[in-house]
């Protein structure tokens, strides 16, 4: 069996308080292998979205051990956590986060004028996206001409565009009604069939359930559910 | 109202005594004409030793009632005043009076000897009307004493106009009394128009437009800081959209919504009237320092009435402007998307572009003063550089009084101009004398005498003369300006002989020397030397040719010069010491008082000054709206700094979350800095190349404080575009490295 793509050991995270400290993640350890789903779970305030930007590297201040795609995150240089993160991770965001003053076009282009691509790919990679996600007639329109279902399948397009290791979808339904939700998570196990590693934060059981793995956390602590 | 002859090349002069007995004549119910006539006049006291020269007005009977003015004490002068006969009657200045009597009121009743005549004082003028009326002293005018050519104008024409009669109705009554002098003496009234002017816009003429530039920097000023305000008041607008969204849910209307707006625009309004009329206050004695050697009826100048009107008017005015868009703003929000907080709300919507808009608009304006700013200093520094044809350094100037003097009056023997030449005989060997005595001044190197010392502007005297042998058609011949001199006049201040020689000093000789612009006008390819001048009853040989000098200041061109030597031709009743020393030339001011004090007790010694001094007060309206126009620029561009970083600091904090994606997409710091200075850049771009092209556009309003505009005026453009896009770096580092900081996770926080 390869080595796991993402790999926690002992990690903690805790902020100082007067008298003591506030713990947000305890001595939490998870493997992710290549082509996992696994959803995180947890009541509000558990640690989830903590756990999620250490993930995707969007925070450094943790104890522990942490390794992506066989290589040790810790100890690194800003700069080089930054281009670990350019190249394994893809962010999906419950709100989207696409950019309002850029058209559907220029936010899936975006990712790529952060790399080093050639105007002639990023040209083709996007062109490919929007016919793969089939929303090529939206590719003029800006975000608050969508609706929030196609949003977030824009939000997931510009997610995968740059073809990511590592897929990590913060409660990437929060915001859709229950039909929408439904669409991106089909088309979420879609990617993950199609060789994708994914790791979702989600409150909803049933769309915890359609990863492979599920974990739960509470207080800080990592537990696995039982399937 | 001043009326003026206009007859080319002369501007704004006097008229003869002939036409201003027709005009006097001419007083009806609809207009009265009052003739003053100005001249220096030396004051000894009696029993008193010292000498003081005093400006005098001799004044025809109606000129009291023409000026409305009315003597503090004591009564005014009347046309019985005038008879020949009658006792010699003069009103002083209040400032006069306090000097020489200890207070205005013990002045009246006493004697004082102007030259050879005693007077009496019978009034004292108020001390308020000392700007209007600016000289020391009045005495009757006895103009039909004095000489009646039509072609010797002397006579300064006031009029005052009955309520209902027009300024256009007198000068189509003027035009039609010129029409028929130039049909009857054509000679002398040919081409000639006599102008009316506003006496405040007389007065002010010089400084006209230098005033309303400067008002209208002021004007740019206060536009940038109520685009500033007005912008920060928009952005502490979306930050409390939240707030009044809530408001409007819970069922406000629009007067309450924007009662905020409005109640914050007022209180800012009336702190900045208090601050501003408390820095008038402050300030005044600064600015009137400034402004003393280039604005006239600068002691009028207070913070009173007039000034807290406007004060108020202004913040009226401003508080409008930038209170009003905060507040439909306002009108705008209190939604639910004011609630969601999402993006494009109310706030955002309105006030994001209004707050590019006003930066932009801040930046443009800062660019149009930094220009003009640039502009006046560069004309200063070209002023500076105006070679004014002879040595500055080391010269100590001061103007006399020469004793022999009251020729003009034709009475008595001989003609008037036998007496003039006679007076100028007898002072060209009292001048002798002095200069001989002068000279023995320790640390003198050389002194010497000209009737008006060179970028004074003070001596204009002048008129036309006729070359001998050449014929002329009625008002072509030549028209030059006249000088008298004492023969070491050129060696000792510099001025080059280019050719021939200098008079002769015998007293029979008829000669005189030519600066290089009338060689060249009038004798091109010829040699001026040998050539004869006929000038008032005599013909000059001309004998030598000088370099030019600037006569007026330096901004002025010189013009044709022919210069006398004093003894040779009638000459004017004051002269001016020319001292030449190595030392600083004040430090000979006390001997020099001394000197005059012991050899020539009788002759008043006044405007001591050194040459560099001179040469200041001659840059002195340029420097003062140079320094004035960069106080204004470095305000606007200030305020505006201030405003794009206000607004790249709030657009970096609204924005977070956006820039949070992009880094979380990957973006570098280095980029979203980029991205942060790219909206300064649009901005600077746009601002400052508006503001460059106002400026371009506006700078024809500067022609009359910008000396020979031209080529180098590209720097100025160039300087200001860099600066300011200097300080729109500054201003947009600070919060482009801000957001280049921002820790993504906390950017997505919200989320």
């Amino acid at each position: 069996m390869s080595d796991p793509v993402i790999q926690l050991k002992g990690v903690e995270k805790s902020y100082p308080l007067k008298g003591g400290r506030s713990w947000v993640l305890r001595q939490v350890n998870i493997n992710v292998n290549q082509g996992d789903f696994i959803s995180i779970m947890g009541p509000s305030g558990s640690g989830k979205s903590s756990l999620l930007n250490i993930l995707g590297l969007l925070d450094s201040e943790f104890d522990g051990e942490y390794s992506l795609a066989g290589e040790k995150v810790n100890g690194t240089s800003e700069k080089q956590r930054k281009k670990l993160a350019r190249d394994h991770i893809g962010f999906i965001f419950q709100h989207y986060h696409l950019l309002d003053d850029l058209t559907v076009y220029e936010n899936l282009d975006l990712p790529l004028s952060y790399r080093d691509v050639s105007a002639a790919e990023r040209k083709a990679r996007v062109g490919d996206v929007l016919d793969r996600f089939q929303i090529v007639g939206k590719k003029d329109l800006y975000p608050n001409q969508l609706s929030g279902g196609q949003q977030q399948l824009v939000a997931v397009a510009r997610a995968v565009i740059t073809e990511p290791a590592v897929l990590l979808a913060d409660e990437p339904t929060g915001a859709l009604h229950s039909t929408q939700g439904k669409m991106i998570m089909d088309l979420l196990v879609e990617l993950n069939g199609q060789g994708m590693t994914i790791v979702q934060v989600t409150h909803n059981p049933e769309y915890a359930a359609r990863g492979n793995r599920r974990v739960e956390l509470f207080d800080g602590w990592l537990q696995p559910v039982a399937e | 109202m001043p009326i003026r002859r206009e007859q080319a090349p002369v501007q704004a002069g006097p008229i003869s005594p002939p036409a201003w007995q027709e005009l006097e004549e001419s007083s009806d119910n609809q207009v009265q004409f009052a003739g003053v006539m100005q001249a220096a006049r030396t004051m000894r006291r009696n029993g008193e030793a010292g000498a003081e020269l005093l400006q005098v007005a001799e004044v025809s009977g109606d000129y009291f009632e023409v000026m409305g003015a009315t003597p503090a004490f004591g009564r005014a002068l009347d046309s019985g005043d005038q008879d020949a006969d009658a006792d010699s009657a003069a009103v002083v200045s209040a400032a006069l009076a306090q000097r020489l009597f200890g207070s205005a009121s013990s002045a009246l009743g006493q004697d004082l000897r102007l030259d050879d005549q005693q007077v009496v004082v019978v009034g004292v003028m108020p001390s308020a009307l000392a700007d209007v009326m600016e000289e020391d002293l009045w005495l009757p005018a006895r103009f039909q004493l004095r000489h009646q050519s039509r072609g010797n104008n002397y006579i300064r024409v006031l009029a005052r106009l009955q309520p209902g009669f027009a300024a256009e109705a007198l000068e189509a009554r003027l035009a039609a009394v010129v029409t028929r002098w130039e049909s009857e003496y054509p000679e002398s009234h040919l081409g000639m128009r006599l102008s009316v002017h506003g006496l405040l816009d007389w007065q002010t003429r010089d400084v006209a437009s230098m005033l309303w530039l400067l008002q209208g920097a002021v004007l740019l000023v206060l536009a940038v800081a109520c685009a500033n305000v007005a912008n920060l008041a928009l952005a502490r607008l979306a930050g409390r959209r939240r707030e009044l969204a809530t408001e409007a849910a819970l069922g406000a209307g629009r007067a309450h919504l924007m009662a905020g707006s409005i109640a914050e625009a007022v209180l800012l309004g009336l702190g900045g009237l208090v601050l501003g009329l408390l820095l008038a206050h402050f300030g005044l004695a600064t600015l009137k320092l400034l402004a003393s050697e280039s604005v006239p009826r600068l002691s009028q100048l207070q913070v009173g009435p007039q000034a807290w009107t406007m004060a108020v008017a202004t913040t009226v005015f401003a508080t409008a402007i930038s209170g009003l868009l905060p507040a439909w703003a306002t009108l705008q929000m209190g939604g639910a998307e004011g609630l969601r907080g999402g993006r494009q709300d109310g706030a955002d919507a309105i006030g994001g572009g209004w707050r590019q808009t006003l930066v932009a608009g801040q930046l443009a304006l800062s660019a149009l003063l930094l220009v003009s700013c640039l502009l006046v200093l560069l004309s200063l520094s070209r002023l500076a550089a105006v070679d004014p044809g002879f040595d500055t350094s080391g010269v100590l100037t001061g103007r006399i009084s020469l004793p022999a003097v009251a020729a003009l009056e034709v009475d008595g023997e001989g003609s008037g101009y036998e007496r003039m030449l006679e007076a100028s005989v007898n002072n060209a060997r009292f001048l002798d004398d002095l200069l001989r005595e002068v000279r023995a001044i320790p640390g003198v190197e050389g002194a010497t005498a000209i009737d008006s010392a060179p970028l004074t502007g003070n001596n204009n005297w002048n008129g036309e003369v006729s070359i001998v042998g050449r014929d002329y058609a009625v008002g072509t011949a030549p028209t030059v300006e006249w000088r008298w001199v004492s023969p070491t006049y050129f060696d000792t201040i510099g001025v080059p002989v280019s050719r021939g020689r200098l008079p002769s000093t015998a007293a029979d000789a008829r000669e005189t020397v030519i600066n290089q612009r009338f060689a060249d006008e009038q004798f091109a390819g010829v040699d001026p030397i040998g050539e004869r001048v006929a000038w008032w009853n005599d013909e000059y040989e001309i004998v030598g040719v000088v370099g030019d000098v600037r006569q007026w200041s330096l901004g002025r061109d010189t013009s044709a010069e022919m210069y006398f030597r004093y003894g040779q031709a009638p000459s004017p009743e004051t002269t001016t010491l020319i001292l030449r020393t190595g030392m600083d030339p004040l430090s000979l001011t006390e001997p020099l008082r001394r000197k005059l004090q012991e050899v020539a007790p009788d002759t008043a010694l006044f405007a001591l000054r050194s040459m560099q001094q001179i040469e200041a007060r001659s840059l002195s309206q340029s420097a003062f709206v140079g320094q004035l126009l960069a106080l204004f620029a470095v305000t606007a561009l200030l305020v505006s700094a201030v405003g794009l970083y206000g607004l790249l600091s709030f657009s970096v904090a609204r924005r977070g979350q956006e820039l949070g994606v992009r880094l979380a997409l990957g973006a570098t710091p280095a980029a979203v800095r980029q991205l942060v200075l790219n909206e300064a850049l649009k901005l600077s771009v746009i601002g400052i190349g508006t503001g460059l092209i106002g400026a371009y556009f506006a700078s024809r309003l500067l022609a009359s404080v910008v000396y020979q505009p031209g080529g180098s005026d590209a720097l100025a453009y160039l300087a200001a575009g860099l600066a300011l896009a200097m300080i729109a770096a500054i201003a947009a580092w600070t919060p482009a490295a801000r957001a280049a900081g921002l820790p993504p996770m906390r950017a997505l926080r919200a989320d």
